[in-house]
């Protein structure tokens, strides 16, 4: 389907010797009770109040050289205090943490040096930070300025930059020093979309050039696509750790199967949702939205196929039902109707309990809520057996597409350029 | 800590950046730039002049020749040791967001603001020997100077690691006990006045407490200083006391020793306790 450009992943090589090793880590904070630590009242009352908080409970992984680790979890699953430490921002309680070769992090840049220094000073101080020379970054310095795309401020001071440029800027040092190993915190909440794109490319140059990147990301597309491997963390305990295709997969679905179970009242409401009439001679008695593969989905991506599954119960003999189905966006608008009737599908007569299918092989819906109705009417379409006004819901995810709508057009461009006029 | 110490020869370049950086944020904006360093001892010499040789106040000074050097010998070790300490005190609090975000060694934060300093003394005591040359019959001023120069070589790294090791606790305690930049300036002005940097000291001043004051550290660092820019009691230049330069560099080893160490010891959580 939808080809991206993350699909030439490197292969993992066996022979290719780990760079990056955690080793059973833990890592706790303090919570205060009361966040006011003066001598005065140290001396009173012997160290301040506080809880214990376990951010992290054994985690264990190893990185080869040249591959791409995605770190994936909820707020607070602990994947960010995972990259500090392995920055050596942070120690761990317990357990170790090993990387051999030039560290780059990139954490969430934001303030931090000094307002009142240039951009260029900015770089070399930044750079130096990152264990460069003078000499090194000089000769890196119009790369890096040119990546930032700054080069009409990089000599004003930074407390005039805006946030956007004083990210672009930390990114461009990050990423252009030439690390061995690259540690990136939420890549995709830098700058503006095309600078996004930017970085994306530059992680995928990276990539080719064999270097170990570790990535923590909410965008589990990207992670999907540049990473070879994930581990997914969950209150500081892994849940996870394989394929990144794999651990991401496994994680949606259990996001999904929480979601549901959170919203047990909803799946029951759902009977609820929307308006049901007809005369019940056919009932349809079961609405199923799967994926390819048959299983039960909320979430759908564009490309993916989706599958509707009505099961029907018919008391007596109907001859020639018509079943159809209705998609609608949540906010009203009426994407599709159709049935099996104007498919061209005659079913003779139905009796007793049967399923039918309804099949879409590539959805071409662009992320967004829908809503379906199911209906069986009779040939001539005028009377209700059965109808289920928009009552069942399903999501869309675009993944890699970037483009914005409802559907997804497939299309192609061609540039015919004229002669100049003189 | 050796390897610790090690590990910093790679950090010189940000070493260096960080100081630059102290010298640039201070005279950024001002038209002068770095040349205050050299117009404030000549500055503080007029005022000090005219204050202590012609003002009515020059009874303060009486039995002093040449108050104002005699002052600044002492004053300007005094002012690196001061703006180092206080300086350190907040370096680890004040770049909290710098500390959250790039692991790099984290005592070269108090090292860049002792080094940035260390080249304004460094302007400062150029300006001041100018005037210790001045001061006498040049020749005579020269020829004295001349012999007990290498002291200072030895005096200057003494001061300075003895500096390193109080900034250097200074600011890893300042980061659990916030307290400490509170107090740290009243601290500091008790150890001016135990210090003999205004006044004149005479060994018999302080009878038998003599021995303990001469424990300050800066006591006999500030005395050694004196003797070669200032001279003895007779404004004589003069080679300081053995005792005094001996007890210091001890002095300063082991308060760099003590500091570093606990440095390193808090040093891992600063991440999370800043």
């Amino acid at each position: 389907m939808m080809a991206s450009i993350w699909d030439k992943t490197t292969e993992t090589g066996l022979d290719r010797p780990t760079v990056i090793e955690a080793d059973d880590v833990w890592k706790t904070f303090k919570v205060y009770k009361e966040r006011n630590p003066s001598l005065k009242e140290t001396l009173l009352r012997g160290r301040s109040a506080y809880d214990t908080f376990w951010a992290l409970k054994g985690v264990s992984f190893a990185v080869k050289e040249g591959s791409t680790l995605g770190l994936i979890g909820e707020n607070g699953s602990g994947k960010s205090t995972m990259l500090k430490i392995l920055a050596k921002i942070l120690r761990p309680k317990r357990g170790s943490v090993r990387i051999d070769g030039k560290v780059s992090a990139l954490l969430e840049l934001g303030a931090g040096f000094h307002p009142d220094l240039t951009g260029r000073e900015i770089v070399f101080l930044n750079g130096s930070i990152l264990g460069l020379t003078k000499s090194e970054i000089a000769a890196k310095l119009d790369q890096i300025i040119s990546f930032s795309e700054l080069d009409k401020f990089i000599d004003t001071p930074v407390k005039n930059y805006s946030s956007g440029m004083y990210v672009r800027l930390g990114f461009a040092v990050a990423i252009n020093v030439e690390p061995d190993v690259l540690l990136i915190d939420e890549i995709l909440a830098v700058g503006d979309e095309s600078f996004q794109r930017k970085c994306l490319n530059k992680l995928y140059d990276l990539k080719e050039q064999g270097k170990t990147i570790v990535v923590v990301s909410h965008a589990l597309e990207s992670v999907r696509s540049i990473c070879d491997e994930a581990v997914w963390l969950e209150h500081g305990e892994m849940r996870a750790e394989g394929s990144a295709r794999g651990v991401v997969e496994t994680y949606l679905e259990e996001v999904n199967r929480r979601e549901e179970a959170k919203s047990g009242q909803k799946s029951r409401d759902e009977e609820e949702f929307g308006t049901r009439w007809g005369s019940g001679e056919v009932k349809i008695t079961g609405v199923r939205v799967l994926d390819g593969g048959g299983k039960k989905r909320r979430l759908f991506k564009t490309g993916e196929t989706l599958i509707v599954e009505m099961d029907y119960e018919a008391k007596e003999e109907i001859r020639r039902p018509v079943f159809g189905i209705a998609i609608h966006a949540r906010d009203g608008v009426h994407i599709n109707g159709t049935n099996t009737k104007f498919s061209k599908t005659v079913f003779d007569k139905i009796k007793g309990n049967g399923t039918v299918k309804y099949i879409i092989e590539a959805l071409p819906l662009l992320k967004g809520n829908y809503v379906l109705s199911t209906v069986v009417y009779d040939f001539a379409c005028l009377h209700a057996y059965d109808h289920h006004d928009r009552r069942y819901l399903f999501n869309v995810s675009s993944g890699d597409l970037n483009d914005y709508g409802i559907f997804y057009l497939p299309c192609a461009w061609e540039l015919k350029s004229g002669r100049e006029k003189k | 800590m050796v390897d610790q110490l090690k590990s910093l020869f790679k950090y010189k370049e940000l070493l260096l950046n960080f100081a630059k950086k102290e010298l640039k944020v201070k005279y950024k904006n001002s038209v002068l730039g770095f040349f205050w360093s050299l117009l404030n001892p000549i500055l503080m010499m007029i005022v000090f002049t005219v204050l202590f040789t012609v003002s009515p106040l020059r009874v303060a000074a009486k039995g002093i020749d040449n108050f104002p050097i005699f002052f600044l010998a002492g004053l300007l070790p005094w002012n690196f040791f001061n703006a180092t300490v206080v300086g350190s005190t907040t370096s680890i609090v004040g770049n909290g967001a710098l500390i959250k975000k790039v692991y790099f060694p984290r005592e070269l934060l108090p090292i860049s603001i002792a080094v940035a300093n260390l080249v304004n003394f460094a302007l400062e005591l150029l300006v001041l020997i100018v005037f210790v040359l001045g001061s006498g019959l040049f020749l005579t001023r020269f020829l004295g100077f001349y012999k007990f120069l290498p002291i200072l070589l030895v005096l200057l790294p003494i001061l300075f690691v003895f500096t390193l090791g109080v900034s250097l606790m200074a600011a890893s305690l300042n980061v659990y006990f916030r307290d400490i930049q509170h107090i740290i300036g009243i601290i500091l002005m008790v150890l001016f006045y135990s210090t003999p940097i205004i006044y004149k000291f005479n060994p018999g001043m302080f009878g038998k407490f003599g021995i303990i004051y001469m424990l300050n550290p800066m006591a006999d660092i500030v005395l050694s200083f004196k003797s070669i820019l200032y001279g003895n009691a007779d404004n004589v230049l003069a080679v300081p006391n053995w005792h005094y330069m001996a007890y210091s560099a001890a002095a300063a080893s082991i308060m760099f020793l003590l500091g570093y160490i606990v440095f390193i010891r808090l040093e891992p959580d600063f991440a999370e306790e800043v």
